[in-house]
């Protein structure tokens, strides 16, 4: 079977969380990559089953979502914030991410999260 | 329009002033102040939006989501809800708004009462406008003359609605056809194509506010399964165009009804048919190309993909196919359907059948009598002996008369995916002889269904001619077709009979548990549940008499020709055949002089009753032509392996026939 394979896009390089998560995507056999927002244009969308936005290091998480979406990449988007707010949650998801989950150093929060939406994405 | 809204809350004062609002913005509220009353009018009502509170048991209780629980299930998912609570939180809103266990979000939007009412009403209509979707500018002509109005259509998918919610079903129906024609301008139900298990087909006529005409075929039932007829069909069945290509364009929900629009492709609707009613229309030919259309074309991809060889044997494959009913396949429970229907049948005048233990017995009404097996053990225990592997793949799964549609050259298509599934490729094929047998075929009596199975199981193997002549019509056309959908499954499932009388015996059983005693049945269907038990009866003798009835019988039933006397049964080579009447008289002639000569004026003499010396030659010439050769050779094509080059009924020439028996030791002297 065909591994699953996320991007993190816009994640800061060389910190704890980017430890914890490459942790976790390891533990879970999937192949993460990370990709700045200035090489959007060239990144294969279509390769990833996640997309992973860091809220805390994107400041137009809307726009980047529906510019995600227009690439049709079949790919489902997941926002990590380091302080969530319901208020953002509501407005991320009603503008089709399907997950919005707070940015955290617990491995096992993160396995979570990135198990179950790529288990209900699949079935989307 | 009626826009109509659930509004649960446990606050009773919130949920009146909330309630009263929405009245005035002009929505038809059903209020709820408790989890029960929302499911019981999510349940019964006609319900477009729901909005729901979380904490439904305990206001100070954070670990309370009662009302999100409830929006996440999974049989609620058809109608779009808005979460409303005084306790936001970032987990709530990923509860209410992300992917549930099923792939879908639970809700399709998530409000603070502290937002405003003006926040929640503006939330309700975009809800409306982009997740109910309800066209309420649709014009809709119910039929061409106005025959198909909504009450009718929904007796049709629910025909034991109770009264008490047939307004609400028929609100609900309308609603289905505006959500799934809701680009369009108007549309116009032509008619009903087919109509069974809670399902109906009908051709749709849709119009856009510009641009053509476009025809579809639209299966309506109840949701959950039109549901699961959409995931057969997105899964399992070959996509592809032109001819013969059935194309899922698009469904609608609600919360009871499930509707599928099919585009077919190179077909006018106004032409379709059902299967069955082509087959009573149309002259035998044609019936012919409709079936060599549906196997060699339409479910020929489907026949190609995924096609493999199980280790399960035919029997408990087939076994399956009962569904939850197999639990009814108990030996008692099976006799007494099998007494019932004896008893029925004597009493309606049909025929005498009756069922001593392990025996099946018919006597016609011209004193003719038959014996056959009881197939009551042979269904209950895995004994029918078929060697495995059995080939396996993607079939159509209910293949008959409702099932395919037709148009007037003789094109086919599958609009029935019901139970799709992966299966012994076999069961489309006795699926659709069942099916002109038991369903499709009318004004044959019991006699002559009786004779179209003797002539069915006469078949060494599946691509062996049928003799269909000197029987009524309508028994006539039912051979040819089914010898061609026998002729056919030799491509997909090989020349042999048994797998294909293992699946013919569990498909009768099928029609056979629909049987219920307590019930009075027309002398019409007690024609047909005696035609089923017969032919359980033949398929059991001809499966299991070969293993464990030889045993029993002379060496000369296995190893050559042997007649029963007692039961009129012809024994070559360990094959059991019957013989009509004439012939069995001829071949007992034959068979009580055997290895002698038989002049044709004694055998017109003894079997014809007709006295030759007293004919004129010219007559007798005739005679032996036309009635003793005739015969001859009809009694050959039954019981020879080879009737060009005859080893039994040998010509003598210029003088009779003599049937050769070779010395066959008796099973003692062995």
């Amino acid at each position: 079977m065909k591994s699953k394979k996320i991007l993190l896009l816009d994640g800061q390089r060389d910190c704890l969380w980017l430890e914890a998560l490459g942790e976790a995507t390891s533990a879970l056999d999937i192949t993460l990559e990370i990709a700045s927002r200035a090489s959007m244009e060239h990144i294969p969308w279509h390769d990833y089953d996640l997309i992973i936005l860091d809220a805390g290091a994107i400041s137009d998480v809307l726009s980047t979502i529906s510019w995600i979406h227009a690439q049709d990449s079949g790919a489902g988007v997941v926002i990590l914030s380091p302080a969530p707010t319901w208020k953002q949650a509501r407005e991320v998801m009603l503008a089709g991410a399907v997950d919005y989950a707070r940015k955290s150093l617990d491995r096992d929060y993160i396995i979570a999260t990135l198990e179950k939406n790529l288990a209900r994405w699949a079935l989307s | 329009m009626e826009k109509i809204v659930l509004f649960m809350d446990n606050a009773q004062d919130f949920l009146e002033v909330q309630s009263a609002l929405l009245e005035q913005a002009g929505y038809q509220v059903l209020r709820a102040s408790t989890l029960e009353a929302a499911e019981a009018s999510l349940g019964e009502r006609r319900i477009h939006l729901a909005i729901l509170d979380i904490r439904m048991l305990d206001e100070n209780d954070e670990h309370d989501i009662s009302g999100l629980t409830l929006a996440q299930k999974e049989e609620y998912r058809p109608v779009p809800k808005i979460i409303l609570t005084s306790y936001p939180g970032y987990e709530y809103v990923r509860e209410a708004l992300g992917l549930a266990p099923d792939g879908q979000p639970p809700a399709v939007n998530f409000l603070d009462k502290d937002e405003g009412p003006e926040a929640l009403i503006q939330a309700v209509e975009q809800a409306f406008v982009q997740y109910v979707r309800i066209n309420q500018e649709l014009k809709i002509r119910w039929g061409l003359e106005g025959e198909l109005l909504p009450p009718y259509l929904a007796s049709l998918i629910v025909p034991d609605l109770p009264s008490a919610w047939l307004v609400e079903r028929i609100g609900e129906l309308e609603d289905l056809l505006r959500k799934l024609f809701h680009e369009y301008a108007q549309i116009t139900l032509g008619r009903v194509l087919v109509r069974r298990e809670r399902r109906i087909l009908l051709t749709v006529f849709a119009y856009p506010a510009q641009g053509p005409e476009k025809q579809f075929i639209v299966a309506c039932g109840q949701r959950v399964s039109i549901r699961a007829e959409e995931e057969h069909y997105r899964s399992l069945v070959p996509h592809r165009t032109g001819h013969g290509a059935a194309s899922l364009v698009q469904s609608a929900w609600t919360m009871h009804f499930g509707a599928t629009a099919y585009s077919l492709s190179e077909c006018p609707v106004e032409e379709v048919m059902a299967f069955a009613d082509f087959y009573c229309q149309q002259p035998s030919g044609k019936v012919l190309t409709a079936v060599e259309d549906l196997f060699c074309s339409t479910l020929y991809s489907w026949y190609e993909r995924g096609r493999e060889k199980q280790q399960q044997s035919i029997e408990t494959l087939c076994r399956e196919w009962l569904g939850p009913d197999k639990d009814k396949l108990t030996q008692a429970e099976l006799e007494r359907r099998i007494e019932g229907i004896c008893q029925a049948t004597l009493a309606a005048g049909v025929a005498d059948l009756d069922c001593p233990t392990h025996k099946l017995i018919l006597v016609l009404p011209q004193g003719l009598e038959f014996s056959y097996l009881n197939p009551a053990p042979y269904l209950c225990e895995e004994c029918l002996p078929v060697s495995l592997p059995t080939v396996c793949g993607i079939t159509q799964g209910s293949l008959d008369g409702a099932s395919v549609l037709v148009d007037r050259a003789g094109r086919t298509w599958i609009v029935d995916f019901g139970k799709t599934g992966l299966g012994p490729l076999v069961r489309d094929f006795v699926s659709l002889e069942t099916s002109v047998k038991f369903h499709i075929l009318k004004e044959a009596n019991v006699a002559e269904r009786h004779e179209l199975e003797r002539r069915l199981m006469a078949m060494r193997h599946l691509a062996e001619g049928i003799d269909t002549k000197d029987i009524g019509p309508e028994a006539e056309k039912a051979l040819q077709v089914i010898g061609q959908i026998r002729s056919l499954a030799v491509d997909v499932v090989g020349p042999k009979m048994e797998p294909y009388l293992i699946g013919l015996l569990f498909c009768a059983a099928e029609r056979l548990l629909d049987y219920q005693s307590e019930l009075k049945y027309t002398k019409e269907e007690m024609e047909v549940f005696t035609h089923i038990l017969l032919s359980m009866g033949m398929i059991c003798r001809r499966l299991i008499t070969r293993e464990d009835h030889l045993q029993h019988l002379p060496l000369q039933a296995a190893e050559s020709l042997w007649i029963d006397v007692d039961n009129q049964e012809v024994w070559i080579e360990g094959r059991s055949i019957t013989l009509p009447p004439q012939r069995f008289h001829l071949l007992k002639y034959l068979y009580d002089h055997a290895n002698q000569l038989c002049t044709r004026s004694a055998i017109a003499k003894q079997v014809f009753g007709l006295d030759l010396p007293d004919l004129p030659p010219t007559e007798v010439r005739l005679m032996g032509k036309d009635q003793i050769n005739t015969s001859i050779g009809r009694l050959r094509k039954a019981i020879e392996p080879d009737p060009s080059h005859p080893k039994y009924i040998v010509t003598v020439r210029g003088v009779g026939y003599k049937l050769v028996l070779g010395d066959i030791p008796a099973r003692d002297e062995l």
